[in-house]
């Protein structure tokens, strides 16, 4: 049998660790210098001039409910020129958003314009274009000249994202941009580029790929994340992770959808979409914080469901149905903020006792997503310069890696355990099956052996029975020096005759009738002689008859008592024994020519009570006639019953 | 048997190993008028080396060598003499089985040790002459046999039965019953109408239809296979036969050939099969 082998040897690991290791000292310097080529590129940003210094004026608009409608009148709306009043100022040019801010809808609404002025134009430069990194409040528009140029109605969740990108018409002396604004809720101008046109598209799409496109790969991120922990949560429903990972991408998922979708013109559907993106991302914190708890071992109950209570709640308190929930959104923000950091001090202090790599990478990825998430909330407020970017789609990129690390660490694990499990059991297996092996040749030993003992005992049988009482008998008559040399010699042809018939056969259940006659011959043949008697055998051949061991033995007896009584008392000169079927019974016939006798005489009762008996056990009638001078005939009559009677053994 | 003087001798050879019935068996044997001993060996390869160099009318074998078992002795006169050698076993007990183990091997018969030396005599001068002995377990297991392999035919001529393989004809299956029934061989004849050399004639021709010609393999070879199956190495055999180890091999390999063995398990399990070997 084979011995069991571990699937992988420690040899095998070694070599696979240091292919590993080979590749990576190739793979490595090639990221690097990757890097390196892209680190190379200039930014199309240094190509461009950045604008220093714009004039500024805050045209004030009353007190409009900002809608759809109204914003797109009042961007289309020319100023009264004459009532501008220019401040100098440098970009960028922000008004911040206070924390905690009450918007009623009829707040006064102003429109902020800053006037950049175009460098005269060189012939042979091309059209020139205007790039602005952020601009953040209402629909901005875009005045060359006092004439509208472009304008970007959409929504303002979707529009503050996006980079202003527009072309500045040829023999334009100055640019207006236009940004209509709430007082108390501000708004940020980052800064602003003149450029040719070429330049201000590839560098606007380099912007877009920070403030677009890197999100929406993050968002198919997070859905294949999800599909597959949910996928693997079906299968093993009692691991929690997969759960907890799949809810995790799901939520996301609906964070990114900001990434996509534009609610431009459908206001209502807008605030309720607002309101699901900001509550996910509450339960993205908070899912997070619940995983690394997992991994982490951290039971913390009160602490969990604190913190799924605290999700629910804001997400119920920020839904739209309530007047305040515009101002609560930043609140939730903050809250977001201070639950995340709760969570984050409990798995530190964890992971600060108890160090293991999955702990500190988990750790270190929350805390880089929070740090990103506090700067993208500053971000939000206007707290920071507006020309950043929305850093925290790449915190959850960061965490969703560490996520997958995790997870295969744990699934790793999972196949070396149940390798070496496998490997053990495979060992004990192998140690039953040889255990067995051995128990079956120390069974078939002594089976062997056994036999050998039974065999053994039916042979000390058969000696002790059929030579044992005629060694005795011999031996005692030797003693009492009643021997002479012709019983002697007697006595030995006996026992010589005996060994004869010791053979397997003898051990036989059933046997013929004739072999159970043939060998009582045997035995008596060399008595009768050395007696003078002649002994005539008239048995049929054929009779249908068999005995079972017993009987035969009962028979065997039966009939060495009447030949010997013969030898003892009859002085015949001639024994006949006949054996035939008569009418259905066989008769066994002992017939001498001796003196005869009185077969009622107590003389001759010391062998017939024993002979009479063994008759009744057979189940046979003895007959004995005897008449004084003809000799004597020992008639047993034995029915062919059942089990006297003998299958054919010869087809003739 | 006296009316029936042979032409000559008959010549007898025995093999035993115990000395003191060797040396009665001998005697008598020697004392007779009709017999002359050829040889008397202890053990079989004393018996085989006799054997090769002479031809005996009787060979008679104990199975219980103390070197190796009597079949061989059996087997090697069959291929050495063929039918000039009658053979026949030393018994004291008269196991049947023993019997027709050996009657496979080629024996016609077997000899009583407890018998009266006149029955010894009797015995050989039977043996010499084409006829054998049975007795009445031997004719029960013969029957036996008989009606496991292929019953009995109803051929009235005795001789086209008997050369049939399996068969035997009514008079001989009387015969085996009468016998099996404990009549004595003559008893039997005399109940039959059957003369006694009838009779002893028609028990040989069961003894022959018991013979399972065995694959020619040379004495030499024989008792190579006798020492392999005792257990001895090669080396052994050699220093023991008294030839060098590579001509045991080649005999060996001689051997294996002709029963169609391809190593020695598989050549000894044949040689026990073809009753060869004990």
């Amino acid at each position: 049998m084979k011995p069991a082998r571990p699937v992988s040897s420690p040899e095998d690991a070694l070599a696979q660790r240091i292919v590993w290791w080979c590749m990576l000292l190739i793979a490595l310097p090639l990221a690097l210098f990757a890097w390196w080529t892209y680190l190379q590129f200039p930014s199309r940003l240094a190509q461009l001039e950045r604008v220093g210094q714009v004039e500024v004026w805050h045209e004030a608009l009353g007190q409009p409910v900002f809608a759809q409608d109204t914003l797109r009148e009042i961007v289309r709306t020319s100023p009264d020129w004459t009532q501008a009043r220019w401040q100098p100022a440098t970009l960028p040019y922000v008004k911040e958003l206070g924390a905690s801010v009450d918007l009623p809808p009829d707040a006064p609404k102003y429109r902020v314009w800053l006037r950049i002025p175009v460098p005269p134009h060189e012939d042979g430069r091309g059209r020139l274009g205007l790039l602005g990194v952020r601009v953040m409040g209402g629909p901005w528009a875009v005045w060359a000249d006092g004439q509208l140029q472009q304008a970007n109605l959409s929504d303002w969740r979707i529009q503050w994202n996006v980079p202003l990108r527009t072309a500045v018409p040829l023999g334009a002396r100055e640019l207006l941009l236009a940004v209509p604004y709430a007082g108390p809720q501000g708004f940020a101008v980052g800064s602003l580029y003149l450029g040719p046109m070429d330049v201000v598209d590839t560098a606007w799409r380099e912007r877009n790929l920070l403030h677009f496109d890197m999100p929406r790969m993050m968002a198919f991120v997070a859905v294949l994340m999800m599909i597959l922990s949910f996928h693997l949560a079906w299968a093993r429903p009692r691991e929690p992770y997969f759960k907890l990972l799949g809810f995790n991408g799901l939520v996301w998922t609906i964070s990114c959808l900001q990434y996509f979708f534009d609610a431009t013109g459908q206001d209502r559907l807008a605030v309720w979409f607002g309101s699901a993106v900001d509550s996910s991302i509450t339960w993205t914190v908070v899912m997070a914080c619940i995983f690394a708890f997992e991994i982490e071992g951290i039971r913390a109950p009160r602490l969990r469901s604190g913190l799924v209570i605290y999700a629910a709640i804001s997400t119920l308190l920020t839904l739209p149905l309530w007047d305040w929930q515009k101002n609560a959104l930043i609140a939730q923000h903050y809250f977001n903020v201070l639950a995340f950091v709760m969570g984050l001090v409990v798995l530190g202090a964890r992971v600060w006792r108890h160090p293991r790599r999955e702990g500190i990478a988990l750790f270190l990825a929350l805390f880089t997503l929070l740090s990103l998430g506090v700067h993208t909330l500053e971000n939000l407020t206007s707290q920071k310069n507006p020309d950043g970017f929305f850093s925290f789609p790449m915190g959850t990129l960061v965490l969703y890696l560490v996520f997958m690390y995790v997870m295969s660490r744990r699934a790793i694990g999972a196949l070396d355990a149940a390798e070496r499990h496998e490997h053990e059991l495979r060992q004990r297996l192998h140690e039953q099956e040889q255990h067995l092996a051995e128990q079956h040749a120390r069974l078939q030993q002594l089976e062997v052996q056994r036999h050998l003992t039974t065999q053994h005992d039916t042979i000390m049988q058969d000696l002790h029975d059929r030579l044992g009482s005629n060694l005795t008998s011999a031996l005692l008559q030797a003693r009492t020096g009643a021997l002479t040399p012709t019983d002697t010699l007697l006595l030995l042809q006996d026992l010589a005759d005996e060994l004869r018939h010791m053979s397997k056969s003898t051990a036989a259940d059933r046997r013929g009738l004739n072999e159970v006659l043939a060998e009582l011959r045997q035995r008596v043949q060399h008595r009768l002689g050395h007696g003078g008697i002649e002994l005539v055998w008239d048995v049929d051949p054929a009779l249908p008859a068999a005995a079972g061991r017993e009987t035969s033995q009962h028979l065997r007896a039966l009939l060495s008592e009447a030949i010997a009584n013969v030898i003892k008392h009859a002085q015949a000169t001639q024994i006949r024994l006949e054996a035939r079927e008569e009418d259905g019974a066989v008769v066994i016939a002992v017939t001498d020519n001796g003196r005869g006798f009185d077969p009622g005489s107590a003389e001759l009762g010391r062998g017939l009570p024993g002979m009479r008996q063994r008759a009744e056990t057979l189940g046979a009638l003895l007959k004995i006639e005897s008449d004084a001078q003809k000799g004597c005939r020992w008639v047993l009559r034995l029915p062919l019953s059942e089990a006297t009677k003998a299958e054919p053994m010869q087809t003739t | 048997m006296r009316q029936h003087p042979l032409p000559r001798r008959i010549t007898v050879m025995v093999v035993e190993d115990h000395p003191e019935f060797r040396d009665t068996l001998s005697r008598v044997v020697s004392e007779s008028e009709d017999m002359r001993l050829l040889g008397a060996c202890k053990d079989l390869p004393a018996g085989l080396c006799l054997l090769e160099q002479h031809c005996p009318d009787v060979l008679l074998v104990d199975l219980g060598l103390p070197s190796g078992s009597g079949m061989v002795l059996l087997r090697s006169a069959q291929i050495l003499w063929g039918a000039r050698c009658t053979a026949a076993l030393l018994t004291v007990t008269g196991i049947d089985e023993h019997l027709l183990t050996a009657a496979a091997a080629g024996a016609k018969g077997y000899l009583f040790k407890s018998d009266q030396a006149a029955d010894w005599l009797g015995t050989i001068r039977g043996l010499a002459m084409g006829q054998s002995p049975l007795h009445a377990k031997l004719a029960h297991s013969f029957l036996q046999q008989f009606s496991a392999r292929a019953g009995v035919a109803d051929a009235d001529n005795g001789s086209e039965g008997a050369s049939l393989p399996w068969v035997l004809d009514v008079q001989t299956h009387a015969l085996l019953l009468h016998i099996a029934a404990g009549y004595t061989s003559a008893e039997a004849a005399q109940r039959l109408n059957l003369s006694e050399a009838d009779t002893g004639r028609r028990i040989r021709a069961v003894y022959d239809q018991f013979f399972q010609p065995g694959p020619c393999l040379s004495p030499r070879e024989l008792e190579l296979l006798g020492l392999l199956n005792k257990g001895y190495t090669f080396k052994k055999c050699a220093e023991l036969m008294g030839v060098s180890e590579s001509t045991t091999k080649t005999q060996a390999a001689r051997a294996y050939e002709k029963l169609g063995a391809s190593n020695l398990q598989m050549a000894l399990y044949e040689a026990r099969q073809a009753g060869l070997i004990a």
